[in-house]
């Protein structure tokens, strides 16, 4: 599905503005990171995006129509994975929970044991070990990956989520986007995150939106934007060792490394200029 | 009560053999751990998600009592209900969300609510408000709403609320998860401000090595069980005990060490290095 904004301005109420004038395409198979301080506007706009919340005045297009009487029901396909969903787990086994979101379609048990199982498999769940257990006792990382299955096993055509790797280990935050990226190129899911971490957007992000008091900041490539130090230092990120090593190396030796994240790529070529500019390092 | 002399007068916390299960689980979250932090000592406990490590933060303060094994805090075990009140007011935690431990509306009122339950004096409460929010760097205005206030500070005023009993332990459970990396280097600079003013031991719960540089020790846990108690120091040269807690060296000590396994000698490259800041 591909989502439009044209000039999208939302309130909560009429003296408050929190999202001003915003024009975005997000086109099917993207995979978009969402950036920016606190309060600027970013769970609003993935809220406004999922339909939860209207525009107060401009025009969302889903597929170029507007979703209003029987075309609402095309927010259906937009999964929306809340931040901290483990929070929301209320069901008494993981099976339940997942299911949750299915029993509106009347499947079969078969089929419906199918699609959950199918769902508990793309986020790493073992199926036999965890579909009767109850969602308390599993591990904040376990707890985050049903509700990610909750919303998966639905086969949503775009996936929003707000911050879905905060209080993860660093593997459970890689498994979640490996299965994310997954997602994104098997089946072409458009994924939509919320982000604070800047790592984790240049290595998976094909675009990041850059929210500023409930504008657009700037729109592009992770890798263009956070090499602009006007912008990283606008939000604290210059000192983020991955973005002022890839900063470094760009000023220092006019070398745009590809994948900053790869500690052994940027070692081989830190090394191989430190050692072409032996002079530099005297004066 | 059988202690040795040594632990008597020692304040500290002690882990002795501590295994645990949580009801209709038949997996145990703890496995036998036994470990001891000191006072003003600074200890981060480190594992993957669901190792053990928030679990045993919970036995720090009695919050949870061990099925089997004893916690003793200052030589009192947590088991002992008369205590009890006393070790909690000792040892405090900061959850990973603020929003759990708000209880007044105002920012006055949340402070105030731990204070008086220990009887601190009305008369001096507003001093004591004051005092506390300075320490913690939180300049908002006494009667500000709680529910107005954006998540670092929210953050900050659980730390004031729970600094304000003057704990001699203090537990931070992923304390900076939800905030934005602005609002979390705030609140990280705000906790060391408070640490150099008061003394009181941190027990640090984070998936993340660069916010602990500065800890004496640390603990990793993996399945319930303690894997071992080091320091920073040995735990960056053991790739078999960081791989399994998932945890990532920062990044440019891991830089450090490839472009010198990679034959750069270091010294001569001090300038550009300490520019980059990986000196």
């Amino acid at each position: 599905m591909n989502i439009e904004l044209e000039n999208v301005s939302f309130g909560y109420t009429k003296h408050t503005t929190l999202l001003k004038n915003i024009s975005i395409r997000i086109k099917q198979g993207e995979m978009i990171a969402i950036a920016g301080k606190s309060g600027a506007g970013k769970t609003t706009l993935t809220k406004i995006l999922k339909g939860f919340n209207l525009p107060t005045s401009g025009k969302l297009l889903l597929d170029g129509v507007l979703p209003v009487k029987k075309n609402r029901k095309r927010f259906n396909e937009i999964g929306y994975v809340f931040q901290y969903p483990e929070h929301q787990l209320f069901s008494v086994t993981v099976f339940k929970d997942i299911s949750f979101g299915l029993e509106q379609y009347h499947y079969p048990e078969v089929k419906k044991k199918e699609r959950i199982s199918e769902a508990m498999h793309s986020v790493g769940l073992d199926f036999e070990r965890f579909v009767s257990k109850s969602p308390l006792e599993l591990s904040g990382g376990e707890k985050r990956r049903v509700a990610i299955a909750g919303v998966i096993v639905n086969s949503p055509s775009v996936i929003i989520l707000d911050e879905p790797s905060a209080g993860l280990d660093s593997d459970a935050r890689d498994q979640l986007f490996h299965l994310l990226h997954r997602l994104n190129v098997e089946k072409r899911t458009t994924i939509i995150w919320v982000s604070h971490y800047p790592d984790e957007i240049i290595q998976y992000a094909s675009r990041l939106l850059v929210i500023d008091r409930g504008s657009i900041l700037s729109d592009g490539n992770p890798l263009d934007l956070l090499a602009k130090k006007v912008l990283t230092d606008a939000f604290g990120w210059s000192e983020v060792p991955v973005i002022k090593t890839y900063q470094f190396i760009k000023e220092k030796y006019s070398v745009k490394i590809k994948e900053p994240w790869n500690l052994q790529m940027v070692s081989r070529i830190l090394t191989r200029e430190l050692k072409n500019n032996k002079c530099l390092g005297k004066t | 009560m059988a202690l040795s002399r040594n632990e008597v007068i020692m304040s500290m916390i002690k882990v002795n053999h501590v295994s645990f299960s949580y009801p209709g689980s038949n997996r145990n979250a703890l496995k036998d751990v036994s470990l001891t932090i000191h006072e003003n000592e600074f200890v981060a406990l480190l594992g993957p998600n669901g190792s053990g490590k928030s679990t045993l933060s919970m036995f720090l303060n009695g919050i949870e009592i061990p099925d089997q094994g004893e916690v003793l805090v200052d030589g009192i075990k947590t088991s002992d209900e008369m205590h009890l009140p006393a070790i909690r007011r000792k040892v405090q935690i900061v959850f990973q969300n603020p929003e759990n431990q708000q209880v007044g509306i105002t920012v006055f009122e949340d402070i105030a609510f731990g204070l008086s339950n220990i009887g601190f004096p009305t008369d001096q409460m507003e001093e004591k408000v004051h005092l506390v929010l300075n320490l913690v760097n939180l300049n908002v205005p006494l009667d500000r709403e709680v529910a107005n206030l954006s998540g670092g500070e929210k953050q900050k005023l659980a730390l004031a609320s729970v600094l304000a009993l003057e704990p001699e332990y203090l537990i931070l459970d992923e304390s900076t998860s939800m905030l934005d990396p602005f609002s979390a280097r705030y609140f990280l600079t705000a906790l060391k401000q408070a640490r150099r003013k008061l003394s009181f031991a941190l027990i640090y719960i984070t998936h993340h090595l660069q916010e602990i540089e500065e800890a004496d020790r640390v603990f990793l846990f993996n399945d319930g069980s303690l894997l071992k108690g080091c320091t920073l120091e040995e735990l960056y040269q053991d790739s078999t005990s960081l791989e399994i807690c998932k945890l990532k060296m920062p990044y440019f000590r891991h830089l450090g060490l490839l472009i010198k396994e990679q034959g750069v000698d270091v010294l001569k490259h001090a300038n550009e290095l300490e520019e980059l800041g990986l000196l």
